[in-house]
């Protein structure tokens, strides 16, 4: 897994993630963000607007001209990237899938690390815990077992982690779980200035089984369901998977998410013109 | 080895049902496979309400059906049968002709033949004593539920069943053995129309003769060759000129006899001994003067009681008066000849009664019947038969026809109710008018017939004389044989009409369209009174075949089924299983309709999809 997980990060490491559209206020970096902040570099004045911060206005040039005038800096920030990976077992069913998560994870922290973002990676499977040694590098991270039997999106809502305000986050899933896609998007969004969810779903989640009588098992609640596949019952499914990521896609652009699909078999052959093409990594 | 099918080669049927299992089987079999999540594949609902829900596939509901078609037609071709509860359905046939009396120390019963004497008149040696032994032994040891048909001249069925030794006592006073015949082929026949699969018992005193092949029928003889000695013609007709009788005795048996015939008359008694050559009938006449009461002959006790006694009541036949105007002289000198041979009628004289003519187009004239001669023309021809005769009829009793050529004129046709017939054209036929008189007519041509030279003609001529005569208001025979219906016409204004039979026991008979009719079934002495007048008659046992016991036999012919196949009865469910398969087949053609046309749109919504939640 770790071996999977430093191949992601150096195929990562040729890109960066793309820069967030905000920037938090009142923090401090090595950066200057886009927009106007607390940094010592003085940028411009302007006019006082309501509810500004008193302790900005230009007291000089009230003086000098009796017009309050704000002094505008730029703001300096400290890009983070906060990685929250689905650890349920439905994310390792296969070993392809497995290694695709494992890899994406790298990826994301290969491309932080590239662009200078300090990353914090968070599991959510029976439970919502930092990565341990998610802060440093990824060789030191220690990801536990894709076992997880609750359902990852649920566990996310109510177990938030203590993500960066202002932060880009990315969730890696393959969203196989019956949480509220609104709820889900709305909590991950929350506080963020970018954020994207990248779902990973391999061959057999995205191809019925072939016609015949299949016993399914749950690879999470190891529920069995006996159906009989034929046509009608493979199309179902395939407007089902369609229906499902069409939720997702809708609940994501409400709150300016980005969304895009992965296929496992791709992730394993470095193919990532999905996430390029979507804007979540970019080329230095 | 019981067998349950009517036909068991049916069961290779149950291949197909092996087939459809094991290409079901094959199909259902099911591969496991991990997926990532059952959220894609069952309806939210379930996993939301039902928690780990295992739903079974619906395919195996078409295999069910399909199954049960398959075993409903094998089924329903098999013939299948099921045990019966307990109790083996069978018919018994019981011989109710007077032979079934014969032994040693029989009664008469001619003169008194109440229920309680019928009971006991019986010989203890009878077939009839011994079948009902045996039928209580039977009804013993087997678990047997018995329908009894007693079978005379013509069957009938018992409305109570028989199922224990004990319910044979309530035979004794209905199977009287006093019919002059018993036809159990017809008896069998009712049996199997009431019941196809039912077994049957024939207990009778003489040998099977027909085919017991299916293992459905068992006859039991019971009978014992016998030699007897008995009275089987007797015939007594009172003349102006005197009485002339006839009697005929038989001797049954391969060895001389010597009888004496007891003759009462008029208080007078004489003995007369009869030597009987061996297996010959011995005819005599003993002449009675004008006047004389009833005859009664009687012959010493012997293997068969009944047959050894018969009384001849006073007989004067009616006195017709007959118009001849026929104008072929050989026709009617012919017809005058058997009209003068009956000696019962006076050739015209007075109000004719009966006429014979040759004119086709004679008037009816009340009250007399007319017989028509056709003679033909030109196209009249000679038919040598073969003639089909209707030999209910009175006009044919004891008309054959053997060697007659008869002639028929196909320009003379007469759509009347047939008599006589030759393929499709009738020779002779009869019709009744409005007024209740009756027509004959009869293709005769001395030309091209010989119907007038025959034994034939006077018989027929005889007929047409007696017919008429008995149709005369409140003339009947007074001595008719055992088992003979009785028709009498009344006067118009007659109201009351009762019957005494020989058990003194007196009943009212039912009038319809001026006639009575009754069946002498026992015996002995009637009695018709008609308001203040009587009528006597007298019922004789005159019948050759029951009376010659050396044709009865004692043995078992035919098996039923074996013991375990008879405790199984078939049950009649072929229809109803078919019905079940097409009801099965339209619901299995239902369900595949109704697949067919569902459409994955018509599914629950996805949870997840906008808009889904709210539905």
């Amino acid at each position: 897994m770790r071996q999977w997980l430093i191949e992601g990060k150096e195929i990562g490491s040729q890109y960066v993630p793309a820069e967030p559209r905000r920037a938090p206020h009142g923090t401090t970096g090595t950066r200057l963000g886009r927009r106007p902040g607390e940094s010592l570099e003085f940028e411009d004045y302007r006019d006082y607007q309501p509810g500004d911060d008193l302790r900005k206005l230009d007291w000089s040039v009230y003086a000098r001209s009796d017009s309050l005038v704000v002094r505008v800096f730029r703001e300096e920030v400290v890009p983070h990237l906060d990685i929250v990976l689905d650890v349920s077992a439905s994310m390792a069913v296969r070993s392809e899938k497995h290694a695709a998560a494992v890899m994406t994870t790298g990826l994301f922290a290969g491309a932080a690390d590239a662009g200078g973002f300090s990353t914090r990676a968070w599991s959510i499977g029976d439970t919502c815990r930092e990565i341990v040694g998610s802060s440093s590098y990824v060789s030191g991270w220690q990801l536990e077992a894709f076992d997880g039997r609750g359902d990852s999106g649920d566990v996310f809502v109510s177990e938030t982690p203590r993500m960066q305000p202002r932060g880009i986050r990315v969730m890696i899933s393959d969203l196989m779980f019956a949480a509220d896609p609104e709820v889900v998007t709305t909590v991950l969004s929350r506080g963020s200035s970018y954020a994207s969810i990248v779902q990973i779903l391999d061959h057999d989640d995205r191809t019925p089984p072939q016609h015949g009588t299949v016993k399914l098992i749950d690879s999470e609640t190891l529920a069995p369901y006996e159906v009989y596949i034929d046509d009608f019952t493979r199309q179902r499914y395939i407007q089902r998977l369609e229906q499902h990521v069409r939720g997702w896609e809708v609940a994501c652009e409400r709150r300016g998410i980005s969304f895009t699909t992965l296929a496992a078999e791709d992730v394993l052959d470095s193919n990532l013109d999905d996430l390029v093409s979507r804007r979540i990594l970019r080329a230095p | 080895m019981i067998s349950v099918f009517a036909s068991p080669a049916m069961l290779w049927g149950l291949f197909a049902a092996a087939g459809l299992t094991a290409i079901y089987f094959l199909r259902l079999r099911s591969r496991r496979v991990v997926v990532s999540s059952l959220l894609l594949w069952v309806d939210q609902r379930n996993i939301i309400d039902g928690g780990r829900s295992i739903k079974r596939i619906k395919t195996p509901l078409l295999f069910f059906i399909e199954l049960l078609i398959i075993l409903l037609l094998i089924l329903a071709a098999a013939g299948l049968r099921k045990p019966s509860d307990g109790a083996i359905p069978i018919f018994i046939v019981l011989d109710d002709s007077y032979s079934m009396r014969a032994g040693t120390g029989g009664s008469i019963l001619l003169d008194d033949s109440e229920d309680a004497k019928i009971a006991d008149s019986f010989a203890a040696d009878s077939p009839r004593r011994k079948a009902i032994v045996e039928l209580a032994d039977l009804l013993d040891e087997d678990a047997i539920r018995a329908s009894v048909i007693i079978a005379g001249s013509r069957p009938v069925l018992l409305g109570e069943t028989f199922d224990a030794a004990s319910s044979v006592v309530s035979l004794e006073n209905r199977w009287t053995c006093l019919q002059p015949s018993a036809d159990l082929a017809s008896a069998i026949v009712l049996a199997r129309q009431l019941d196809a699969d039912a077994r049957i018992l024939v207990v009778s005193d003489r040998e099977a003769d027909l085919s017991l092949d299916g293992g459905r029928i068992r006859w039991m003889g019971l009978g014992q060759a016998r030699k007897n000695i008995a009275i089987v013609g007797a015939v007594r007709r009172d003349q102006p000129t005197g009485v002339k009788t006839v009697i005929e005795v038989a001797n049954y048996s391969s060895e001389e006899a010597i009888a004496d015939l007891v003759v009462r008359s008029g208080g007078a008694e004489i003995t007369r001994e009869l030597n009987i050559p061996a297996n010959e009938i011995q005819r005599l006449s003993l002449p009675l003067t004008k006047g004389a009461g009833p005859l009664e002959l009687e012959l010493p006790d012997d293997s068969l009681a009944l047959d050894n006694r018969v009384i001849l009541l006073p007989h004067a036949p009616a006195h017709l008066n007959v118009e001849l105007s026929v104008k072929n002289s050989e026709l009617s000198s012919a017809i005058t000849k058997a009209l003068t041979a009956t000696g019962r009628c006076t050739i015209n004289k007075g109000t004719p009664q009966v006429r014979f003519t040759t004119d086709t187009e004679i008037k009816p004239l009340p009250g007399c019947w007319d017989v028509i001669l056709i003679q033909g023309g030109e196209t009249t021809k000679p038919i040598a038969g073969p003639f089909v005769l209707d030999k209910r009829h009175p006009l044919l009793e004891g008309v054959t026809l053997d060697g007659v050529v008869m002639s028929q004129d196909p320009e003379v046709n007469f759509m009347w109710q047939p008599l006589v017939s030759a393929g499709d054209d009738m020779l002779m036929g009869w019709r009744e008018l409005s007024s209740g008189d009756r027509r004959v007519a009869l293709h005769c041509d001395p030309e091209n017939t010989t119907l007038e030279d025959s034994i034939d003609f006077p018989v027929m001529i005889t007929n047409i004389l007696q017919w008429r005569e008995s149709e005369i208001a409140e003339r009947i025979r007074p001595n008719v044989r055992l088992g003979e219906t009785v028709k009498m016409n009344l006067s118009k204004g007659r109201k009351n009409c009762q019957l005494t039979s020989p058990s003194d026991e007196a009943r009212e008979l039912t009038t319809f369209d001026g006639k009575i009719v009754f069946a002498c079934d026992r015996p002995g002495r009637y009695q018709i009174s008609l308001d203040e007048d009587r009528i006597p008659l007298v019922a004789n046992v005159l019948f050759r075949d029951e009376s010659d016991l050396r044709k009865t036999a004692e043995g078992m012919w035919g098996q039923w089924e074996d013991s375990e196949e008879i405790g199984l009865e078939f049950w009649h469910a072929a229809t109803t299983l078919l019905l079940i398969a097409i009801v099965a087949w339209i619901l299995h053609a239902w369900l595949i309709v109704r697949d067919t046309r569902r459409t994955p749109d018509s599914r629950l919504p996805m949870r997840n999809t906008p808009g889904g939640e709210s539905k």
